[in-house]
């Protein structure tokens, strides 16, 4: 479904992502993990070309997405994206929130985007905050309404960058729950983050980046219960312990 | 010393409300033009063309380094002549003649849109670029993003500066009495050397302007205390 071949990005000298190979396949859930400035979000960045990747080819079906600037829209219609820090449309309510862009980019009827993204917000568990600003929502529930807004848009492909990273304790598990039920659905999902215990359960691969290269690709079993590289090792033992 | 108070606003008073009335036209229709020169000074400003980001400060900086009335002068005097000095070198006799209503409109438009343009740019600046990102993301284009998720909330952020401008730009309509716009200054003016009643005719002037711009102010910065209540998420 997605391929990636050779990718590299430079934030000027400093090499961020070195000779990135992958390949996502329709249904799977791969989750990234990583220490803190191992260009794991910059990666997952790239993969909608928020990033503009120094070098390297990124196929979408088939298509080098990197060389048409019309393909980069029609990419990113497909592959949706939910953000560390949300970005809710701060002046619009939750329900306009997640039918903007339908009605605006898709065509779609104000009637129609309505119904949907009621059905939407049913799912991640917030219809009767259809009509209340995002300011007015906890962080949990503004990132069940991001993620409604980025399924609005129906993608064959979501991106989450740590969507978990800004939440209080307390509400992390609203928003895996949405997550877990979406890859229960078969939606193909890549997931960079630092809940080891979701990435462990939920995921058909667990990708390991450290420095800007990926170390380790594989599943969860043997990445959590015998990752075979030292780095791996170490961060693991680091970040279990807590 | 005798005061005729009760004269002067029989009859001033009726021409002063007249010269709201001119007020209030120049300025509704001023501040609109300002806002949109304004928005589009300041994109043009953030835009990646560097030419088009020179030339814009080019004229932003002949905007701002001269007075209003030198401005108000120059299109109601000069523009129009060169103009038709223009015309007449591609041999066309058309004598370019502008309204001092719409002159003044004109030059309030260019200048506080130059002014205005810096509290809007620095508000677009402002909005946090993961709005962008969002944006981006669901498949909108560039033009789509600043249009419908950036422009918005910055106008919003505006709006409390923005009504100090309207504050200020009521006040300097007094400077169009020299460009022969039957404004306020310009009736009081020639009342005052009809009927030498001087100190009536300009307190009474000077009257009908804070009963224009206080309640204003207060309105705006009641806007402002509200708005700041809104936390913005």
């Amino acid at each position: 479904m997605l391929k990636v071949n050779k990718l590299s990005k430079y934030y000027g000298e400093l090499e961020v992502l070195k000779n990135i190979n992958l390949c996502i396949e329709a249904g799977q859930v791969v989750c990234i993990i990583g220490p803190s400035g191992s260009g794991k979000s910059t990666f997952l960045r790239c993969l909608n070309l928020l990033e503009i990747p120094t070098s390297g080819k990124i196929f979408y079906q088939g298509n080098n997405v990197m060389d048409m600037t019309s393909e980069i829209k029609e990419l990113r219609k497909k592959v949706g994206m939910v953000f560390q820090r949300f970005n809710l449309f701060p002046l619009k309510t939750v329900l306009q929130n997640v039918t903007m862009a339908p009605v605006l980019i898709n065509k779609v009827s104000k009637e129609e985007a309505n119904n949907m993204a009621l059905d939407l917000l049913k799912k991640v568990g917030l219809a009767e905050k259809a009509n209340v600003y995002p300011s007015t929502l906890s962080g949990g529930q503004q990132q069940r309404v991001a993620i409604a807004r980025a399924l609005a848009m129906n993608p064959e492909m979501l991106l989450f960058d740590e969507p978990t990273s800004a939440l209080d304790p307390e509400l992390v598990g609203d928003v895996l729950d949405v997550m877990k039920q979406l890859a229960k659905e078969g939606m193909t999902m890549v997931v960079v983050t630092h809940e080891m215990g979701f990435a462990r359960e939920i995921s058909d691969r667990v990708i390991f980046m450290d420095g800007g290269y990926i170390i380790e690709d594989d599943t969860p079993q043997e990445i959590f219960t015998n990752p075979k590289h030292k780095r791996t090792k170490e961060f693991l033992s680091r970040v279990l312990q807590k | 010393m005798e005061l005729y108070f009760g004269k002067a606003i029989k009859t001033l008073g009726p021409s002063l409300v007249t010269g709201v009335g001119v007020v209030l036209e120049v300025t509704v229709i001023g501040f609109m033009g300002a806002i949109i020169i304004g928005f589009l000074v300041a994109i043009v400003k953030m835009s990646k063309n560097k030419v088009a980001r020179w030339g814009m400060g080019v004229f932003v900086e002949l905007i701002r380094g001269t007075p209003l009335l030198v401005q108000f002068f120059y299109i109601y005097y000069v523009l129009p002549l060169l103009m038709s000095n223009l015309l007449k070198a591609v041999e066309i006799d058309y004598n370019v003649q502008i309204s001092s209503v719409m002159a003044g409109i004109v030059g309030f438009s260019v200048n506080y849109g130059c002014y205005m343009s810096e509290v809007i740019r620095s508000a677009i600046v402002s909005i946090d670029p993961g709005q962008r990102e969002a944006g981006l993301a669901l498949g909108f284009s560039e033009i789509q993003v600043l249009i419908k998720i950036i422009l918005p909330p910055s106008f919003r952020n505006s709006v409390p500066v923005f009504g100090n401008y309207l504050v200020m730009m009521i006040k300097d309509t007094s400077l169009l009495a020299c460009i022969a716009v039957s404004e306020l200054l310009l009736r009081t003016q020639a009342y005052a050397s009809q009927t030498f009643l001087t100190i009536e005719a300009y307190t009474l002037l000077a009257v009908v302007y804070l009963v224009i711009s206080v309640p204003l102010s207060q309105g705006v910065k009641m806007l402002e205390k509200k708005m700041n209540k809104f936390s913005r998420s």
